[in-house]
């Protein structure tokens, strides 16, 4: 009997020990005591955006005087021309334009993605802020490139709530764009509608 | 006088067989099993560019066993090689056998397959899966219309390029609400499984009218096992660009796959040894990504052998 009450007292003060000693690890603070940074897709793209934005706007040449076959991973073009079209898939989630650009005898057919689904990687292809090896793995590697075509969404398309009146409007329009056969695929970082 | 002339042939022979050998040096290849052609291209075009650059190639198989990883790359050590080019047996597994090549002098270019361990190898060149995933997934909603059921056949769960490509398949697809996956099962890389796990899919859940497949293996297990029940309407899509795949996305059976530049990555991975072997070159970064190329009914004509042909 005595010896019971000694073990269940002296459980009690170890337990009261161990909660007294034991450090309790904020969620979203490991790293401040692990060294091990968790990989934040979004904050790393936001911070980059306007340097990368900024970039591809300083490139960008005419599309009209670039040979498509060159496009590769991606090409920083800028389009000046009329919007022939406006096309609306998914349920909406994937919108884009075709343009006509201004004096263009060629036979490309360029498209503009308006979101708010965005596919490919040619805005992460092309920007030269961050390379692969900035990252631990693909996976966040990929996430950049999602987070950064989620930038292109908030911070350009978005705010102009770009519908079908678009069509038969002037455009100027500064972005990532990559070739298929005949098609050109535009992912825009900055859209001036004249 | 005779036997003073055979004895000079014989030096003779031995100090050629010196000079070539060391003309340029002995270079292992080290793969997983080439019954799967995936790896065989790996040692074919390993082999013919070493060649070609006047090394002696000699191919090996560790059938994805570390043990027998670790004694090729011992022989590798004694057998005085200049470099070893090697597709791992595991991310974890083989860091012991290409940590013992470098204390040993031997440099090791990693090919295909990554290990968790930076600064060991020279290079660690890997086909860009997760951007190849999310380019096919692309592919695949849009021939599904953006909706409907589906089935996911996942690989070896052990394996990382497993998750890798699940996680960025499903990166793009989930973007789409009106998607639904209603199963999700490990196939282990396999055909066999890929096939039998269908059939039993499809029993389940005769609604689906898409499955996602982690490698071209199973994506054409799951094919055959569509056509075998009359299922031609399912979407399929698979990831390593194989000519079976190709055969199959050729007849509208498959959707596509993403072809991992094995040839090219291959190549790669020689010409950095040469590089190195020669005057000590490294490249400019350890862990490289060669992109996937997308494969559907429009480009399929264009692969052949895990290469792509513009």
């Amino acid at each position: 009997m005595k010896a019971k009450i000694i073990a269940v007292i002296a459980a009690i003060a170890l337990i009261v020990f161990v909660a007294k000693s034991a450090k309790v690890i904020e969620k979203g603070t490991e790293a401040q005591y692990t060294g091990v940074a968790v990989f934040d897709a979004k904050a790393s793209s936001s911070s980059d955006w306007d340097k990368i934005a900024a970039e591809i706007s300083a490139n960008a040449a005419d599309i009209t005087t670039l040979d498509i076959s060159t496009f590769g991973a991606g090409k920083a073009v800028i389009i000046k021309g009329t919007v022939s079209a406006y096309d609306s898939k998914a349920n909406g989630r994937r919108n884009t334009i075709t343009i006509a650009p201004d004096n263009y005898t060629g036979s490309a057919n360029i498209t503009v993605q308006l979101g708010s689904i965005y596919t490919g990687t040619a805005v992460r292809d092309i920007q030269t802020l961050k390379t692969f090896g900035d990252f631990t793995n693909q996976t966040e590697w990929s996430q950049y490139a999602k987070a950064l075509n989620s930038q292109i969404d908030s911070a350009v398309v978005s705010p102009l709530a770009i519908k079908e009146d678009i069509k038969g409007k002037h455009v100027t329009v500064t972005g990532a764009a990559t070739a298929s056969g005949n098609n050109v695929t535009v992912t825009p970082v900055a859209i001036v509608i004249d | 006088m005779k036997r003073l002339l055979t004895v000079s042939i014989a030096v003779l022979m031995v100090m050629a067989l010196a000079v070539s050998a060391s003309a340029a040096g002995i270079i292992y290849i080290i793969t997983p099993s080439t019954s799967n052609p995936f790896f065989g291209t790996e040692q074919r075009v390993g082999a013919a560019k070493a060649k070609a650059l006047g090394y002696e190639p000699k191919c090996f198989s560790h059938d994805d066993d570390a043990a027998t990883q670790l004694q090729l790359f011992e022989a590798a050590i004694s057998d005085g090689a200049v470099a070893i080019i090697c597709d791992n047996a595991g991310a974890d597994a083989s860091i012991e056998a290409v940590r013992k090549a470098v204390e040993a002098k031997i440099p090791v270019f990693l090919i295909d397959r990554e290990i968790n361990e930076s600064g060991l190898a020279i290079a660690q060149i890997v086909a860009d899966n997760a951007q190849g995933a999310a380019a096919i997934a692309e592919k695949w909603v849009e021939a599904m219309d953006y909706k409907g059921k589906y089935a996911e056949l996942l690989g070896l769960e052990s394996d990382t390029n497993c998750w890798v490509r699940s996680q960025n398949y499903h990166s793009v697809i989930d973007e789409y609400p009106d998607f639904e996956m209603v199963a999700q099962q490990s196939a282990n890389w396999s055909q066999t499984e890929g096939y039998s796990k269908t059939e039993a899919i499809l029993q389940a859940h005769p609604e689906i009218t898409g499955i996602i497949c982690g490698n071209d293996t199973m994506a054409c297990g799951a094919a055959q096992a569509c056509v075998d029940a009359g299922r031609t309407d399912i979407k399929i899509i698979g990831l390593d660009g194989s000519d079976d795949a190709a055969s199959y996305i050729a007849k509208g059976q498959m959707v596509g796959t993403a072809l991992q530049q094995i040839a090219r990555i291959t190549e790669i991975s020689v010409e950095q040894a040469d590089a190195y072997v020669k005057d000590g070159t490294k490249p400019a970064s350890e862990k490289q990504l060669v992109p996937c190329v997308a494969i559907t009914k429009d480009n399929v004509a264009k692969l052949s052998q895990f290469v792509y042909t513009e």
